[in-house]
């Protein structure tokens, strides 16, 4: 079953909308005893800085429940925006540590571009992977940040999106998954990478 | 690289959609139900929603209760502008999942609050809407819906000290609002190559045709339209529309 992670940020019932539609049972997760089976998926949404989300699952005593979440091979976690950049190790948007739960860290756009990267792109899968089940290359998914995940491990990539150069829009290390775009609100196209996450297994 | 967002903007006045024509709140059109045309934009695909409350932003109240409802339901991206003038408001907002909050008379009033509010929930959530009047071919800046005017020039906004803290600039043409007598980029070319922020722009757009030519021109833009995708035909009915996928692709190719 699904958890959603509610930490002050991001659109935890638009998420919750969007499956309830689907008939699918999901939790909104508010405590940190909460995040006990049946919960074996997480979706972590994100909208603001790296710091005032890493900051807001501290205060919660989120960080180490979440740590403790991902170890468990059979748990889930879908990262979201900011719910993605936090699973990395660090990011130049602030002095927090992240989660590190996928190595990689969190890098400013040059500031030559025009900044944050707002609007529609497509993604070109590197990998396949359930989580694209039904998705085309042609399916535009909405993003909105100013840095970007940045990885040596090319193992840890699912798929690039392009703005001014390529860049990580779905990270992955088993069974966390870490999506720089808003599935949420993307349409049907983001409707369905929802509803793959559920279909996990 | 295509980053061009096709975005309907739409007024709210005592929770309910109104349109009004060169900012005047007396001299607009009922149009209907929120949640319905959240709904509609819903099905059409919309690139973005933006909302502007224009009584929250006259008593500085915001209807956090029916702004839940909307975006419970968005599946597009929402903006939010209207009375947002604390940190507590703003980081309510987000948590409510509003992705972009819109500012304007906070940043004339009381621009350290601004800041803070920037530096705090990160910038990619600020966008501040310049709402401006052409006169004597001078740009001159207005706020509190259009009543006061601001010393300060749209150079003075793109000043790095200030350009930090924001992440998307909203153009309004005050004059043009509601009239659908075609958007006027003068403003925009000159300024256009001062922001490394996206900019949107809205006021008077009328037609498809205007939209591409304005996308061709400009690799990053946002356009804003009300008039155009809330009416249909001369006598102005209100009928929701949007273009369909291949009609916003035509639009949007360079």
């Amino acid at each position: 079953m699904i958890g959603i992670l509610n930490y002050g940020l991001g659109n935890i019932y638009a998420l919750k909308n969007i499956f309830d539609e689907s008939n699918i049972n999901v939790k909104i997760i508010s405590k940190s005893s909460e995040l006990t089976p049946p919960i074996n998926k997480l979706i972590i949404p994100g909208v603001g800085s790296y710091d005032n989300a890493i900051r807001k699952i501290k205060d919660l005593n989120f960080f180490e429940i979440i740590n403790n979440f991902s170890n468990e091979k059979r748990n889930f976690i879908l990262g979201i925006c900011v719910g993605m950049q936090i699973l990395g190790d660090y990011s130049e948007e602030g002095s927090e540590k992240g989660l590190q739960i996928i190595p990689g860290s969190v890098i400013k756009f040059s500031k030559d571009y025009i900044v944050p990267n707002m609007g529609w792109n497509k993604i070109k899968i590197i990998k396949e992977n359930e989580l694209f089940k039904n998705i085309n290359e042609n399916d535009m998914f909405y993003f909105l940040h100013s840095y970007y995940f940045k990885t040596s491990k090319l193992d840890n990539i699912l798929c690039y999106s392009k703005y001014y150069h390529d860049f990580p829009s779905v990270i992955y290390k088993n069974n966390i998954f870490g999506i720089q775009f808003h599935p949420e609100k993307s349409h049907s196209a983001g409707k369905k990478i929802l509803i793959n996450f559920n279909n996990l297994t | 690289m295509n980053s061009k967002r096709l975005i309907v903007s739409l007024q709210l006045w005592r929770g309910k959609c109104i349109k009004t024509s060169k900012f005047e709140k007396n001299n607009s059109t009922y149009l209907g139900d929120v949640l319905n045309a959240v709904n509609i934009y819903n099905e059409k695909e919309v690139d973005e929603l933006v909302l502007f409350d224009l009584e929250a932003s006259k008593n500085r109240t915001i209807n956090f209760e029916l702004l839940s409802k909307i975006s419970r339901v968005s599946r597009m991206p929402l903006t939010y502008g209207g009375g947002i003038d604390s940190l507590e408001k703003a980081t309510k907002l987000l948590s409510l999942g509003i992705e972009k909050l819109n500012f304007n008379n906070l940043f004339f009033n009381e621009v350290d609050e601004f800041k803070k509010i920037s530096n705090y929930i990160g910038k990619q959530s600020i966008v501040l809407s310049i709402d401006y009047r052409k006169e004597k071919n001078n740009y001159n800046i207005y706020y509190e819906g259009g009543a006061k005017k601001s010393t300060l020039t749209i150079r003075d906004i793109a000043d790095k000290n200030i350009q930090q803290f924001i992440g998307e600039l909203y153009l309004n043409n005050i004059e043009r609002d509601g009239e659908m007598n075609g958007y006027d980029d003068s403003l925009l070319k000159n300024i256009y190559n001062d922001f490394k922020i996206p900019i949107t722009v809205s006021g008077g757009f009328n037609n498809y045709e205007n939209i591409k030519s304005i996308f061709s021109k400009y690799s990053i833009i946002g356009i804003s339209c009300s008039s155009l995708f809330v009416f249909k035909g001369r006598k102005k009915a209100v009928l929701l529309s949007y273009p369909d996928k291949i009609e916003k692709e035509y639009l949007k190719q360079s």
